[in-house]
């Protein structure tokens, strides 16, 4: 058994006059330290992930089409109706009512295909890349030009950009079923395969009733 | 007055910088999070039927530079509540009130916590709290990444594992991936780590007997856990490792292996070693799956032996006789679980991923990309001398039973994904072992009677990630 005697009432002994007059008063250290919480905080904050670069516009463009010797961009604006039946092929709330789209001619002015940059939402940022797009509707190629997430880079590797080679308007693109998903990567892998499918869909819509001539020196 | 103005001024204009720094923060460090729960309904006697909060992970990814990143996995499993009270009151003398209030089944778990510093792609240092990469499950464990509510009988069930899944050990070692042209990977993880070792878990029971009185037992069960996370208990390092190779993306083939003491260090050392096969194929809707383990324990027959030497008696009772009523018996008793010479073991799943039209304008076609899975799963463990009775008094075992044992499930199963993170799983499972014996002697999920050698249950479960 432990007895334990009380040495001390408790209560502290009264200031005075000038102790009252030099005692810091007690609600001032918690509006100091809050006051400086800010500067404490951005002191402990940690440097903003970078941004991964991989390919400016022109050099995506290169790469989808390299045979290419001219680009010509055609801006496309849909009407309502359009974008109703792409929202609903795409399954989405709605579809944005422009579209940039470059056409990618050879030397002796013969249309190779189209090439579009698009811009998804992986699970925080955008994931910006590039779809290259045949006369036929097939995607001939998807390069990754910027990644702003932390995780799931592996979307940009050619190993997984392979499989979207040749699908067309009809494919599902759909992580699971004609996509291969990537563990850890699933919000990005889903990111490329919405804005591919995107891009396939409003190419065959806009194209398939307005398609490119040829290209001739001076302006079509 | 004015003071107290002041003070909430302060206080605001304080708060006010610090949600704006959060806000800013956001992107630095990543909060995510995997769950499950389920229903399950089961024919066996005492298996009752129930829903269960099988698990809740709380994640945190830290990317503290481009090549520096940290992360953590912080794991509830059937939790709800833990509370602690203490009370300590000085009235005529000292008294000490200490209550431990909890949820039946809970516990709180780091599954992982590491830092890795990408020097090379193809070298990374990891250390820290790291997932034992032998087979494929345990370092793909996440709930939602998979298509039946009940893990594997290899990972978890009917452990082939040296500690069911997830499994994880403090140490250090690199990974890395090296591409092999355009499609193939070639992916590495090994390290040297505690490593698992005979543990001890204290369980404290408390009987109410119609004739005898009231009895305390206090029951000490031996069995493999993972290593410590602080000072190790034996003087002997474990390593392990997996090589993976990937032909092109949703192709793999890997090969992993654990070896280390097992024994801590007051008995005399015994090695488990293990080695695992596993695979990956997908062919467009269609996905097959599947894992192989084999562990060798040594000689448990020795452990149990030179475990005894140690411990002397196996049980301990007294008896407080009470004039007026009931006595008071109290009991030690030491058990030696989850040991055998060496066990094997497999699962193979298959799954195809389907979208009927017929249901797109139904509300399960609501979400942009849903998807249908139906899946199959079989699997087979078999124990070589698995322990069943283990008896020792006065330091030599009395009694030493082990049998080759052996267990199989089947399960079929239909997955509705709204969206990739996130599951509804149906499935139907059936379990069962040698003919005649208990299935709970050799599965830790079923309360299976003496002579119930099958089981079948349905299950309803919820999976989810963020």
């Amino acid at each position: 058994m432990i007895f334990l005697r009380k040495h001390s009432t408790g209560r502290a002994a009264p200031l005075t006059r000038r102790a009252k007059r030099l005692a810091i008063p007690g609600w001032l250290a918690p509006a100091v330290l809050c006051l400086f919480m800010p500067l404490i905080c951005q002191a402990q904050k940690k440097p903003v992930q970078p941004t991964f670069v991989y390919l400016t516009p022109e050099q995506a463009l290169r790469e989808a089409f390299p045979e290419a010797a001219h680009f010509e961009v055609d801006t496309l604006h849909l009407d309502t109706g359009q974008r109703q039946l792409l929202a609903k092929k795409l399954r989405q709330p709605a579809v944005d009512s422009l579209f940039v789209v470059h056409l990618a001619y050879n030397n002796k002015g013969r249309f190779l295909g189209y090439a579009t940059i698009m811009n998804e939402k992986g699970k925080y940022e955008p994931i910006t890349f590039v779809v290259g797009v045949d006369p036929a509707f097939r995607v001939k190629k998807v390069a990754v030009m910027v990644y702003r997430e932390s995780r799931g880079g592996e979307v940009r590797t050619p190993r997984f950009l392979y499989q979207f080679r040749k699908k067309t308007p009809k494919d599902a693109l759909q992580p699971g079923r004609d996509i291969v998903n990537i563990s850890g990567a699933t919000l990005s892998v889903r990111a490329i395969s919405r804005g591919v499918k995107k891009a396939l869909q409003v190419l065959s819509l806009w194209y398939r009733s307005h398609p490119p001539r040829a290209w001739k020196e001076g302006g079509q | 007055m004015k003071r107290l103005w002041l003070l909430t001024l302060v206080i605001l204009t304080a708060l006010s910088g610090n949600a704006l720094l959060f806000a800013q923060e956001e992107s630095d460090v990543h909060i995510g999070g995997y769950g499950s729960f389920r229903y399950e309904t089961n024919d066996l006697e005492n298996q009752l039927n129930t829903f269960t909060f099988r698990r809740f992970v709380m994640t945190a990814y830290v990317p503290i530079t481009g090549r520096l990143r940290f992360l953590s996995e912080v794991e509830l499993e059937r939790f709800r509540l833990l509370e602690l009270e203490k009370k300590v009151e000085g009235e005529s003398g000292v008294t000490v009130e200490q209550a431990l209030e909890g949820s039946g089944g809970s516990e709180i778990s780091l599954e992982q916590a590491w830092l890795e510093w990408e020097l090379t792609r193809a070298f990374r240092f990891r250390g820290g709290g790291v997932l034992v990469p032998l087979g494929r499950f345990n370092i793909n464990h996440d709930d939602n990444m998979w298509n039946f509510p009940r893990r594997s009988l290899v990972d978890r069930g009917a452990a082939v594992l040296p500690v069911k899944s997830a499994w994880d050990e403090l140490g250090m070692g690199f990974n890395g991936e090296v591409a092999l042209g355009e499609q193939a990977l070639l992916s590495y993880q090994m390290y040297v780590v505690n490593g698992m070792v005979l543990d001890v878990e204290v369980e404290n029971k408390y009987l109410t007997q119609i004739e005898e009185g009231m009895k305390r037992v206090v029951e000490l069960k031996f069995e493999p856990f993972t290593g410590s996370f602080s000072n190790d208990v034996k003087e002997a390092k474990s390593f392990t490792g997996r090589v993976a190779l990937s032909p092109s993306l949703g192709t793999e083939v890997g090969l992993s292996g654990y070896y280390g003491r097992y024994t801590p260090q007051y008995l005399p050392a015994e090695q488990v070693g293990s080695v695992g096969v596993d695979f990956l194929i997908n062919r467009g809707s269609l996905a097959v799956e599947g894992e192989y383990i084999y562990t060798s324990m040594g000689d448990v027959r020795s452990v149990a032996s030179a475990f005894a030497a140690q411990a002397h008696n196996q049980v301990a009772e007294v008896l407080t006789d009470d004039p007026d009523g009931p006595g008071i018996e109290d009991e030690i008793e030491i058990e030696l679980s989850g040991l055998s010479d060496s066990r094997q073991g497999y699962w193979i799943e298959a799954r195809y991923a389907f979208s009927p039209d017929f249901l797109r304008r139904t509300v399960f076609g609501k979400e942009e990309q849903p998807l249908w899975y139906l899946g199959m799963r079989w699997e087979q463990v078999w124990y070589n001398n698995l322990v069943q009775e283990a008896a020792f008094s006065e330091g030599s075992l009395s009694e030493f039973l082990t049998s080759d044992r052996q267990v199989n499930r089947l399960t079929l199963g239909l997955t509705y994904r709204p969206t990739p993170l996130v599951g509804f799983q149906l499935a139907y499972e059936r379990t069962w072992t040698d003919s005649g014996q208990s299935l709970a002697d050799v599965v830790n999920f079923l309360n299976a009677e003496p002579d119930e050698d099958t089981s079948q249950a349905f299950l309803f479960g919820v999976v989810f990630g963020f």
